[in-house]
């Protein structure tokens, strides 16, 4: 089997997952101002050329700046540093989607390239342009946003829902499939709302301003929360086009995702309804302060909605490809035959992370290859932790059994002399990392691996299927309501 | 491997090389013009020589200097690297997957902290610009003005430090990681990036050359003292590149059988055609400036040919220096999987959007030069 190792790298108490989904929300949401920002700015041109807002020019040049200060260089290199951190965290993630979509990137590159020149030629000349050139770039401008968004959302919803990509590998079908119009529209919709309520702080922040051309600015840039009355049908749209495991798990099946997803939802849902409200009331004046609280309530609502997007792919990182840690779904039987601890051929442990015993230094290799793309020791998520309570042998069944320990686990990849060693590794650091560490007699070692072998076997070497995480789902969301 | 590059090479192979070092060389022209122009505005601050206009129309009423033009172009030209390293990013990516995936994971933390350390350079030159610093004592100004500098120079160390790190072996790596290391070093390092970072003033040269040709087309006034630093500037560069890279060759002695090897050899030769066109243009653009401040159109197209051709020629030659390293063992295992990619649909949706954008672009500087009168007229009435 040809297999590429990388080295691993520790992120200490931090889980990896935080690393690229903090990153990841700052990033969507500077992204989504760039977007939104585009069709803020086209709307106002026109108001502005169509004789309906004078103060429309001022405004304008004054976000503009602005939005090239915060999405050109922070938006940018947010970007740039996504692609860095996922190489970090998964590099064969990365490796996968870079091959499988390269077009679709480079195509993509093609229209960042556009949004820069459009954006910077307005930018430094926009003032002196008449208002029909204005309006020109503006439009161009905001299509190549608008594509970026298309391009990129069909890689990040063929990540959830491949279909029968699976089977044809074909590029285009990957690209439409099932979750990537719901998760375009809604996107689109979210950028527009975002966009408008940081158009709002800056109408409360623009100097000068008479409180009629204020007023007036606030009336028409709220006109663009509007299509935020479509959010709650396409987020259903959205939530239906999901495996039916993902789904259950962000409505109920996961704790973790279910917050995350009531966050997103209720952040949406209060923006939603102050901006009815302020509808309904025609000249209700949003002023800075309310303004910059809303707006932190949509940076909210994209942290929300994208930890949801990146938790209900597990155990996968492309559903029923490339588990979360980096195993292809068509590997796992090898390594069970083979033993995953081959990586140390090509990383050895760290000089400083060496123990006498080794089969320590053996489930260190196993834990570093197989669990910490999401497990930490000692911090957030961690795996000591989380088995402090178990048994010897209830570690052995449920690492053996992983899949169906927890249906978002991938099943495990290694052999039972590795499942040993893991379990002695977490019992190790459990008791606080001793100099020494004994193992039981060679003929018990024998007799323990022999039912690992039997734990091995039973769970099989696929995830645990869709049936069984359905109901492991249903179980749990009933135990979570039952907890309430 | 023993052809010219990239013939030698499976079809696929050679698809994806000559796409990643024409998008690395349009990456690498607006890269040189923030190292230098960057160097100089540190320069320049040392010296006490800061100027900045806060706009565009303040800029165009006076008469620009190097230092003004730097520091009105240059946010924007970074922001021209960045989008231009994105595509050579990604083809990187198909080329020669684990050897950058596995320097980049080595580098960890160091790596990624070109990020931060960029997003501080961006804006220390956007401040650069602001009134508040132009308030400040002179020690906050200068040391402002050093900060994009250092950023730059960090980022560029650390791409070359990268690249060298990717080619240098699967045992390296290994050392690497079993020691904890996050800095790589090798002998060759300085010499090379010294020749990469000098070799960058001509190319912001023949940029500020360019830039004020059109504002004297545009009748925008230009301090006369351009016409005799730039060709002065760009000879001096050329010069001490060319030291530099003899610097490199011994430090690195393999380097000379590859420049001359069959795969490299014509685009060596380019490169030096490229050098010989420079110092042609660039002495008779010293001999013949204007009293306004222009230079010779043909002396400057001159120096820009020589400039694309050293440019192109040394991309080239830093792939096929890479290509040697490799190996032609690990070269055979790659193939295949260049393959695989150049089966994936998607290029022709990819052509038509480039031609498509590269078409809206220029479009772009159209509709902004058409206006140009209008900028004029503004600037007359302002
Ligand atoms: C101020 C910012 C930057 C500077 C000064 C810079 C400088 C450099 C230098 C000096 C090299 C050549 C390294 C060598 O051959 O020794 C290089 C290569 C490269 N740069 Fe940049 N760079 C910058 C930003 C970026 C960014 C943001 C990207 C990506 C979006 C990028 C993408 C690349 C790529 C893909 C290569 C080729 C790497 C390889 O072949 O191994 N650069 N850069």
């Amino acid at each position: 089997m040809t297999y590429d190792f990388y080295p691993v790298n520790d992120f200490g108490p931090v889980m990896k997952g935080m690393a690229i989904g903090g990153l990841g929300i700052l990033h969507v949401f500077l992204a989504q101002f760039a977007i939104g920002g585009g069709f803020v700015m086209c709307y106002l041109q026109w108001l502005l050329m169509t004789g309906r807002s004078q103060a429309a020019r001022l405004f304008l040049d004054s976000f503009f700046k602005f939005l090239v200060l915060v999405s050109f260089v922070l938006g940018a290199i947010t970007g740039v540093a996504m692609w860095f951190t996922s190489i970090q965290v998964s590099p064969r993630t990365i490796g996968l989607m870079v091959q499988s979509f390269h077009w679709v990137w480079a195509t993509e590159w093609t229209f960042f390239s556009l949004e820069v020149v459009s954006g910077y030629a307005f930018y430094r000349y926009g003032k002196f342009l008449n208002d029909r050139a204005r309006l020109t770039l503006l439009v161009i401008y905001s299509l190549a946003a608008w594509f970026s968004l298309f391009w990129i959302n069909g890689i990040l919803s063929w990540q959830l829902t491949p279909g029968s990509w699976i089977e044809t590998q074909r590029a285009w079908i990957g690209f439409f499939n099932a979750g990537f119009w719901p998760s375009l529209l809604y996107r689109t919709v979210a950028s527009v709302a975002v966009a408008a309520l940081i158009a709002l702080v800056v109408v409360n922040a623009i100097p000068n301003l008479e409180r009629s051309d204020r007023e007036q600015l606030v009336g028409h840039v709220s006109v663009l929360l509007a299509p935020m009355l479509l959010m709650p049908f396409l987020g259903l749209w959205y939530l239906l086009s999901m495996p039916a495991d993902s789904r259950a798990w962000a409505t109920g099946g996961s704790v973790a995702m279910t917050m995350f997803l009531t966050i997103a939802v209720g952040a949406s849902s209060l923006i939603g309804w102050y901006s009815l409200v302020a509808f309904w009331y025609g000249r209700l004046y949003i002023n800075g302060a309310t303004a910059g609280l809303l707006t932190l309530l949509a940076f909210a609502a994209t942290g929300g909605g994208e930890f949801v997007r990146e938790g209900v792919r597990k155990p996968f990182t492309v559903r029923e490809t490339l588990y979360s840690n980096g195993i292809h779904r068509d590997e796992v039987a090898e390594w069970r035959r083979i033993g995953m601890s081959n990586a140390a051929e090509e990383y050895p442990l760290r000089t400083n992370q060496v123990h006498a015993s080794p089969i320590i230094n053996q489930g260190a290799i196993v834990f570093r290859q197989q669990c910490s793309v999401c497990h930490t020791l000692g911090g957030v998520n961690a795996a000591d932790e989380l088995s402090r309570g178990w048994s010897d042998e209830q570690m052995r069944i449920n690492i053996a059994q992983l899949q169906r320990t927890k249906p978002f686990m991938p099943p495990f990849a290694g052999t039972a002399e590795e499942v040993e060693a893991l379990v002695q590794f977490l019992r190790w650091h459990q008791q606080g990392k001793p100099e020494t560490w004994s193992l039981p007699a060679d003929e018990i070692q024998r007799e323990t691996l022999a039912r690992i072998q039997a734990y091995l076997d039973q769970a099989g070497t696929e995830p645990s299927d869709m049936a069984q995480r359905n109901a492991a789902m249903r179980a749990s969301a009933g135990l979570f309501t039952q907890k309430r | 491997m023993d052809t010219i590059f990239p013939f030698g090479f499976p079809s696929a192979t050679a698809f994806y090389l000559t796409l990643f070092v024409g998008t690395l060389i349009l990456h690498v022209l607006f890269m040189n013009f923030v190292v230098a122009g960057t160097g100089w505005l540190a320069w320049a601050s040392l010296r006490g020589q800061l100027w900045f206009a806060k706009s565009v129309s303040e800029s165009n009423k006076l008469p620009a200097t190097g230092t003004s033009l730097l520091a009105d172009w240059i946010p924007s030209m970074l922001s021209g690297a960045i989008t231009a390293g994105v595509a050579p990013l990604l083809f990187v990516q198909i080329l020669y997957q684990k050897e950058f995936y596995s320097a980049n994971l080595l580098l960890s933390h160091r790596w990624m902290s070109i990020l931060p350390v960029l997003i501080l350079g961006f804006y220390a030159l956007y401040i650069l610009r602001t009134g508040w610093l132009a308030r400040r004592s002179v020690w906050v100004r200068t040391l402002t003005a050093l900060i994009p500098f250092a950023c730059v120079a960090f980022v560029a160390y650390s791409w070359t430090e990268n690249h060298l790190l990717s080619t240098s072996g699967v045992d390296n790596w290994r050392r690497f990681y079993v020691e904890g290391k996050t800095w790589y070093f090798e002998p060759q390092m300085l010499a090379r990036l010294a020749t990469w970072g000098i070799g960058s003033i001509p190319t912001m040269c023949v940029w500020l050359g360019w830039m004020a040709h059109y504002r004297l087309v545009r009748d925008l006034p230009v301090d006369p003292s351009i016409a005799r630093q730039l060709p002065r500037l760009a000879l001096v560069g050329v010069g001490a590149s060319l030291l530099c890279g003899v610097a490199y060759i011994v430090a690195a002695p393999q380097l000379t059988g590859v420049f001359v090897g069959p795969m490299a050899l014509p685009y060596f030769v380019l490169a030096i055609v490229g050098i010989v066109l420079q110092i042609a243009g660039w002495t008779i653009a010293a001999r013949n400036s204007s009293a306004a401040g222009g230079l010779p159109y043909s002396a400057l197209a001159m120096a820009s040919a020589g400039v694309l051709a050293t440019l192109a020629g040394m991309t080239v030659c830093r792939e096929v220096i890479r290509l040697t390293a490799l190996g032609a063992a690990r070269l055979e295992q790659l193939y295949s999987r260049h393959q695989a990619a150049q089966e994936v649909e998607g290029f022709w949706v990819f052509a038509f959007f480039l031609i498509l954008n590269a078409g809206l672009i220029a479009w772009c500087f159209r509709l902004v030069r058409i206006n140009q009168a209008a900028v004029k007229s503004h600037h007359e009435r302002g």
